[in-house]
């Protein structure tokens, strides 16, 4: 006989041979049971196995088990509680001078740019208007650093896969 | 220690009370070695793996929280990890149950036959476990060798309580060609 089921009917089973579950559902199925021999086929399935699986018993520890796993076990340094901190403002201190030397180089780079002959003629567009020596000193700079990082990228790709 | 409740004593064992690890230890010793067991099928492997387990319960047990669960659930997810990582890592599978495991099988008052007997339908059971996968094996182990509710083992095993009953009739379905006698098996 075929023992296949649809997936809540052998869940109410499941319910009914293991006594978990509610009582109204379990009283549903007990009754449906009676008057269904595929039910109560697989009801008898679920029984055998779970009977044949018992028949391994439970085994008892080698009686020197807890001497050698506490020994070791105890042995091991303790991992110590994570305490949540505010982030530390250190890295922040430490990028000043970095960050102090880059707005210098930026002015001083957006002064070189002001004293050349043709920046007047380069203030009638809107784009040098709105970025001004500074801006566009700073444009010049992170274009200089995206042609820097582009003419590193080969060395690093190679040395990644090293 | 033996009237001291699980959570106590792994608060002891946190600030580094070895003595308060022997007690949950020898609370927890037969349950999770027989869980550990069962899983691996091999007795050698097993006591590997159980001291691997109170290992982590000594240097994690800062990290237990009892208001999420029992002592019994986290220590059994433990043991679990513990199994399938070194069963991974090893890539042992799942050897069958070792001829000592025999002698180590409770006799009671059972005469001889009838221990060869038992000890022979043990070996049947430990094979057709070893044959199941690892995902089904941990299902059929936790609900029938140590009586948890489906929602338990969803909490030890971090899987849906509807996943783990459709394994569980998949198990069923595979231990029952295994462990049917031969000449009543299915057709």
């Amino acid at each position: 006989m075929s023992v296949e089921r649809s997936e809540g009917d052998r869940n109410a089973l499941l319910a009914v041979h293991f006594g978990e579950g509610e009582a109204r559902t379990v009283a549903a199925t007990r009754a449906h049971l009676e008057g269904c021999p595929r039910c109560q086929e697989y009801l008898r399935v679920l029984s055998e196995v779970d009977a044949a699986l018992r028949a391994w018993p439970e085994e008892v520890p080698p009686p020197d088990l807890a001497a050698r796993v506490l020994s070791q076990a105890t042995r091991r340094p303790q991992h110590v509680a994570v305490v949540a901190s505010v982030p530390s403002a250190m890295p922040l201190v430490g990028l000043l001078p970095v960050i102090a030397a880059l707005l210098l180089s930026i002015r001083e780079l957006a002064q070189w740019l002001a004293a050349l002959p043709f920046w007047d003629s380069l203030e009638e567009w809107p784009a040098v208007q709105v970025a001004a020596p500074f801006g566009a000193a700073a444009l010049v700079l992170f274009a200089l650093g995206g042609l820097a990082s582009l003419a590193a990228a080969p060395a690093l790709l190679m040395e990644s896969r090293r | 220690m033996e009237d001291i409740p699980d959570h106590a004593l792994v608060a002891e064992v946190a600030r580094g009370d070895a003595a308060a690890l022997r007690a949950l230890y020898l609370r927890y010793e037969r349950p999770t070695f027989n869980l550990i067991l069962r899983l691996a099928g091999n007795r050698e492997m097993a006591q590997d793996m159980m001291q691997e387990t109170f290992t982590r319960v000594w240097t994690r047990a800062r990290t237990f929280r009892g208001d999420q669960g029992s002592f019994k659930g986290w220590l059994f997810t433990i043991a679990l990890n513990v199994t399938r990582s070194e069963l991974g890592r090893k890539r042992h599978g799942v050897r069958h149950l070792a001829d000592d495991a025999v002698e180590h099988l409770p006799s009671g008052a059972d005469g001889p036959d009838v221990l060869v007997a038992r000890s022979e339908v043990g070996r049947l059971v430990a094979d057709a476990l070893a044959q199941l996968a690892p995902h089904l094996r941990e299902v059929v182990v936790l609900k029938v060798y140590h009586q948890l509710k489906f929602r338990e083992i969803a909490d030890i095993t971090k899987t849906p309580e509807g996943t783990l009953k459709a394994r569980f009739h998949r198990a069923v379905a595979e231990l029952r060609e295994r462990l049917a006698p031969a000449g009543s098996r299915p057709a």
